[in-house]
């Protein structure tokens, strides 16, 4: 196996273990952490699929999940902190108020 | 090089407009920097984001004739982009003319709710033009940002900072979701870009290299989807978020998010990867008619008004996607159609809501509507002009949007699956005029509080009522404004 199959293998494990990191962690700052490991391990990928195609679109790509993710964590941290201000816990078993 | 930078007026006007507003804002808080006055000159920037929307559904009617490619094939512009920003522009303009003394009532800051509220406009909008891998993700989360912002806007209630941050955060591992499988079709593809995508997608459905990745890749994009436009069994978090957000923040996502997510799931798999296609029926299928199913029966047991839409809202994207599945031309008009009719009917029951809900609540049950036929006879007899059009009776709106999406499933020739969508109609059909039973045939209690509706609010309830009633009774011309010719 050459290293580009590697590092898409790596990408798709890192990809596996921060979405189960989101479904079974109950600190909502760890599942969003869990979220920022899923785009980076998309990131991952891209780059090697990008070498592995030899363009730049891959790459490019990259940039724009990196400019997202910054603008996610700049909201998210918001509401963690409003929702930390009502409860004083940012458990997700806090959010327990909306429900059939 | 092919900027044409014309045939993207419609989104330039709106993201520059929602520009223009924060920065009014700001002066006008310079001028008013006294807490009491926090709410002096918000009738400023609810007109100013009018005349925003007013002028880019203008420029989306001047610009109707552009179609083709553009900004190195990374945008399209066609008959589709038309109808998704038209259907997006309805949206926002019923939204708007809730008014400003709504908005007051859960924010102090004006000025970046309708900001948000066009910035979000913009990027449902883009999500109908998007034609690159890259593009649509920065669309989607121009929206989905902006909503996630917009629902916990009511930063002092509980329930609004719950519904944001579960939206929050359930949609970014949405996106986690979309953005991997984007990556797995530029491997097997090469291009980000979907006129470039053919060739290889055509190798990979027919079994060659990279049909693994691709199926993969289908199949997480697909996921993606679903959470945003809350399938079965990605849809717990709509019925939170709708009940908790403040409502006019609910009614614009419930139908903007539907109709962009529609948009682009046409063109990534009816007009992008058309090879194959006939393997995803049965997913899709499957999905559809869970959504529907789960959606109406969970509707039926909801005493909470704005949770009952949500759940109906599921059962309703149900039927579009019920309606695409025979992946025709004419599923696609019928599904624009469908979410055209949608748009009114359920933003005008929404703005019945607000009208009647305590501002401290955000939420009406739905024993608060006993007796309201009697005491409020306008805003009832809109709410069961609304819930009649919304279980698709005759000759209303909604009627039409049912009619088209049936017969384009028994042109596809599955006849059970139209037998499907007639049975869940019938479900739909007692939760909606259980409503109006409440309205008109029970006692008012003691103490019920007057409406707030103000006079835009009443604007916007007529215009929604006159619209369900015009869709209802002039289809042809509405169905000629929405075609899609050929795919």
């Amino acid at each position: 196996m050459d290293s580009n199959n590697l590092f898409l293998v790596l990408g798709a494990l890192i990809f596996v273990v921060g979405a189960t990191g989101v479904l079974l962690r109950r600190n909502a700052l760890i599942i969003f952490m869990c979220v920022e490991m899923m785009l980076n391990s998309v990131n991952l990928s891209l780059i090697t699929l990008s070498r592995m195609w030899g363009n730049l679109e891959g790459q490019i790509f990259v940039f724009v999940i990196m400019a997202v993710a910054a603008a996610e964590v700049a909201i998210g941290l918001a509401i963690l902190i409003a929702h930390n201000r009502h409860v004083r816990n940012i458990n997700i078993e806090t959010l327990n108020l909306l429900r059939n | 090089m092919n900027l044409n930078y014309s045939a993207i007026l419609p989104e330039m006007v709106m993201a520059g407009g929602a520009i223009v507003v924060l920065m009014v804002d700001a002066l006008r808080r310079i001028e008013n920097h006294r807490g009491d006055a926090a709410n002096r000159g918000s009738g400023l920037l609810l007109t100013l984001s009018l005349i925003v929307a007013a002028g880019s559904t203008v420029a989306a009617f001047a610009v109707r004739g552009e179609s083709g490619l553009m900004f190195q094939d990374s945008a399209r512009s066609d008959a589709l982009s038309f109808g998704i920003r038209l259907i997006v522009l309805a949206t926002t303009i019923l939204v708007l003319l809730v008014g400003s003394r709504y908005v007051s009532t859960f924010t102090r800051y004006p000025g970046e709710y309708y900001s948000l509220l066009l910035l979000s406009a913009t990027g449902m909008m883009a999500m109908g033009i998007a034609s690159d891998l890259m593009v649509l993700f920065i669309a989607l989360e121009t929206f989905s940002l902006s909503l996630i912002l917009l629902a916990g806007m009511y930063r002092h209630n509980r329930s609004s900072t719950e519904a944001s941050l579960k939206y929050f955060l359930l949609g970014a591992f949405a996106s986690g979701f979309f953005v991997y499988g984007s990556a797995l079709i530029y491997g097997v593809t090469g291009t980000v870009l979907f006129a470039g995508m053919g060739p290889a997608l055509q190798v990979a459905a027919d079994g060659g290299p990279g049909a693994v990745l691709l199926w993969a890749g289908i199949a997480l994009l697909l996921v993606g989807f679903g959470f945003k436009l809350s399938l079965v069994p990605f849809h717990m978090w709509t019925p939170d978020v709708y009940q908790g957000a403040p409502t006019s923040v609910t009614a614009f996502m419930s139908v903007g998010t539907k109709t962009a997510m529609f948009g682009a799931l046409v063109r990534i798999f009816l007009m992008t990867f058309p090879y194959g296609f006939e393997n995803w029926t049965g997913p899709l299928i499957v999905l559809a008619v869970l959504t529907m199913t789960v959606g109406n029966v969970t509707a039926l047991c909801q005493t909470s008004i704005k949770r009952m839409l949500g759940y109906s809202g599921i059962a309703h994207a149900g039927y579009v996607l019920a309606g695409l599945v025979p992946g025709t031309e004419t599923a696609v008009n019928s599904a624009l159609f469908y979410l055209f009719a949608y748009a009114f009917m359920n933003i005008g029951a929404f703005i019945i809501v607000m009208a009647i809900e305590h501002s401290v609540e955000t939420d009406v049950e739905r024993s608060q509507l006993r007796g309201t036929g009697a005491a409020m006879p306008v805003l009832a007899g809109f709410m069961a002009l609304f819930l009649f059009s919304l279980s698709g009776i005759p000759p209303l709106a909604g009627f039409f949007g049912k009619f088209l999406i049936f017969r384009s499933i028994l042109d596809g020739g599955l006849a059970w699956l139209a037998a499907v969508v007639v049975v869940n109609s019938a479900v739909s059909a007692y939760y909606y005029l259980r409503i109006v039973v409440t309205m008109y045939f029970q006692q008012r209690p003691q103490e019920v509080h007057a409406p707030q509706s103000s006079p835009a609010m009443q604007v916007g309830m007529v215009l929604a009522g006159v619209m369900v009633l015009a869709i209802g009774v002039f289809p042809a011309f509405f169905m000629g404004l929405l075609t899609v010719p050929g795919l």
